[in-house]
């Protein structure tokens, strides 16, 4: 039997940053009003001239959203997981194990006393869109795996020893939730499914990287909770 | 009404039960069979069955199977359908007892029809049937391994133990005889009449003869190929099914029966890429041949295999797993009570500490093991696929050429994929894992909230 512990060391990479937090996905799709709010709340974030690309992208994915059933909803939630962490991939040192169980725990009670389990919509910058557990707040990380749609909602919870490697100080990233993202892939069931890398990861030996790839420690059923599909399938 | 008295397998042994068809005269003489027990070690000499249990055409189902059938038997008209591909019942004679069956297992409309085996009634279902017919020699017995009769589908503990044997089996035969069913014509003439006429065409060709050599170790000569033929047995429902995919991609001689007629898998091949028509390349056939053509490439990865051949019909969406763990080169399926094997990965992982490791954690390498069990729960099942896929396998060659450029970073491929091969193997178990997981959940009241009228519940995993 195995036991549930982090155990898988995935990599991931830092896709977008929370700007700001909308309105529940229940609001969203009964209210008229809250609809208008929150395409509203966008311009004082964006450039105007980014705009028209961002009302393209949240039309795609509430399309997409307002066919989503209680099962797909119920995905979007929090993930409590003790040892699950982020950090910037390769670097060294963290917090020792009391210092994490603090962060953690702290992060927990802060965040999850609130009644609304109701998923909300989030802006992000780089014109991505989100469903993100309640506890999600401004300023946590959209997490995203490669060649598929996963994502998960990560919170800085400090930095780590600069390294050489790294042109921003590398940081350690506490698991808040599960997110569902307006980037959407689509799989073909190809015989084999070629991986694609954005940007230079991995770099080229002595070159900083420039994607905020990250290691991210899962337990099984963590990765399961985070990559189980959501919405209509292929 | 007794049970159906199973020659037992010898303890502690790879051994399989063999249905030898005695000889007999396709007009005349009712299916009768012997069935014993037989170890590897005994070198038995056998053919292994690979078909649907469903008909193979529309309508073959009204095509009789005895001369004196006049129209289809009322009790055999009933519907049993065991889980998995499986779909036997010796019961056929007690109608009740059938009902009962039906009724719990709410089971499709496929028939089941009695031969004899050992002296008792066997109810096999009516495509198994038009099947063991037309392999029938007049002069000698045919050794056959035929799943839905060779493995005691009752019995859960032989039913994993025997599928998780699967690979072997069908590499072990012979030959493997794809069954692609009867040619489809309407039965315009009576059914006496009908059956009159498939015992004389089945005499044309000499498949009975043929497959006689193929049981003992030859490979005799085929001959032509009629187009027109070939392209009818295309339409066969057996491409569509994902257990032919490792039966027919095991076998180290492949043959295909269409009623009377029989070909190599060598010939269909030759036929299929010297056919111009395009219509045909997204033909399930095709793929089919695609697959086996590949069968010694590294293409045959469990992950790649689930996601290419999504597609493909089976009763049970544990099958999608268990139904190409053989035939998938990176992942032997075993059986629990084969305790010989003790997992390396499960000690590798009890003794990782995350905090030691470096940032790129050596991993083992090589083959992992997958456990057959049907009654374990679909989480059970994914971790244990992506623990071998994580752990254990070597990265998918393509992939790997692909970062040839970044070769320090070979070992990175699975903690790139990981994520991504996680979720693909919940969309082919059917999303059961995460259902499986709300299901099990208490609900906490306050948790309750209204979506479009519904109430939904959403939990905090903690």
């Amino acid at each position: 039997m195995i036991p549930e512990k982090p155990c898988i060391r995935a990599l991931g990479y830092a896709a977008a940053e929370i700007l700001q937090i909308g309105p529940s996905y229940t609001s969203l799709i009964s209210s008229a009003d809250a609809t208008y709010d929150w395409v509203d709340c966008w311009e004082d974030l964006y450039k105007s001239n980014q705009l028209g690309e961002l009302r393209q992208v949240n039309e795609t994915y509430l399309r997409r959203i307002t066919n989503y059933t209680n099962d797909d909803l119920a995905q979007i939630c929090p993930i409590k997981s003790y040892g699950t962490m982020a950090r910037s991939a390769g670097a060294n040192g963290g917090l020792d194990s009391s210092q994490y169980a603090q962060a953690f725990e702290a992060m927990w009670h802060a965040e999850s006393s609130g009644e609304d389990t109701n998923p909300h919509i989030c802006l992000c910058n780089n014109h991505m869109i989100a469903l993100v557990p309640t506890m999600a707040k401004v300023g946590d990380i959209i997490v995203r795996f490669w060649n598929c749609s996963t994502a998960a909602v990560i919170r800085p919870a400090g930095n780590l020893e600069p390294s050489s490697f790294y042109t921003s100080g590398p940081a350690l990233y506490l698991l808040v939730g599960k997110a569902d993202i307006s980037k959407h892939e689509r799989r073909e069931g190809t015989w084999v499914q070629p991986i694609h890398l954005p940007g230079d990861y991995p770099p080229a030996a002595g070159t900083p990287v420039t994607i905020n790839v990250l290691d991210v420690d899962l337990d099984f059923r963590s990765l399961q909770m985070l990559s189980a599909p959501i919405g209509p399938g292929r | 009404m007794e049970p159906f008295d199973y020659p037992p397998l010898p303890p502690g042994k790879d051994a399989i039960r063999i249905l030898n068809i005695e000889p007999g005269d396709f007009h005349d003489d009712p299916i009768v069979c012997t069935l014993t027990a037989v170890t590897f070690t005994s070198k038995p000499r056998y053919l292994a069955l690979s078909y649907t249990w469903g008909d193979a055409f529309p309508h073959n189902q009204s095509l009789p199977t005895n001369k004196s059938m006049t129209s289809v038997p009322s009790d055999c008209q009933k519907s049993i359908s065991w889980d998995g591909r499986i779909y036997a019942t010796h019961q056929v004679y007690d109608q009740a007892a059938l009902e009962a069956i039906c009724k719990e297992l709410k089971g499709n409309k496929d028939k089941v029809e009695p031969i004899t085996i050992n002296g008792q009634p066997f109810a096999i279902h009516h495509n198994l049937h038009l099947c063991l017919l037309h392999l029938r020699s007049k002069t000698a017995p045919l050794p056959l391994w035929v799943d839905a009769v060779c493995i005691n589908q009752a019995d859960a503990d032989e039913r994993n133990a025997q599928v998780a044997l699967m690979s072997f089996i069908y590499s072990r035969a012979q030959a493997v005889v794809a069954w692609l069913g009867v040619r489809d014509i309407k039965p315009a003439q009576k059914r006496p009449k009908l059956f009159k006429r498939m015992a004389v065409e089945s005499t044309v060709f000499g498949a009975p003869e043929f497959l006689q050599t193929l049981a003992q170790g030859q490979i005799p000569s085929c001959g032509d190929i009629d187009s027109k033929i070939a392209k009818k047995a295309a339409k066969s429902s057996y491409w569509t099914r994902l257990w032919i995919l490792q039966e027919a991609c095991l076998a180290s001689q492949l043959v295909f029966l269409f009623g009377p007629r029989f070909w190599t898998f060598e010939q269909l091949s030759d036929w299929e890429s010297n056919t111009d028509d395009l219509k045909y390349r997204s033909w399930p056939m095709v793929r089919m041949l695609n697959a086996r053509r590949a069968r010694h490439t590294d293409r045959m990865k469990l992950e790649n295999l689930a996601e290419h051949f999504e597609g493909l019909a089976c009763s049970e969406l544990k099958d999608r797993i268990y139904g190409l763990v053989g035939l998938a080169n990176d992942i032997r399926p075993f059986h629990f009570t084969n305790d010989r094997f003790r997992d390396p990965v499960e000690d590798h992982i009890v003794s990782l500490d995350m905090e030691a490791v470096s940032s790129s954690p050596t991993m083992p390498t090589g083959m992992g093991r997958l456990r057959v069990d049907y009654s374990a729960p679909f989480y059970d099942i994914w971790r244990d696929v992506l623990k071998v896929i994580y752990f254990r396998v070597t990265p998918l060659v393509d992939q790997v050429k692909y970062l040839a450029w970044a070769a320090p970073f070979r070992d990175q491929e699975r903690r790139i994929s990981v994520v991504r091969s996680a979720g693909i193997m919940q969309d082919i178990l059917g999303r059961e894992v995460a259902k499986e997981l709300y299901r099990s959940l208490p609900v906490k009241a306050s948790t309750e909230l209204q979506v479009q009228g519904q109430t939904i519940h959403n939990t905090n995993i903690g």
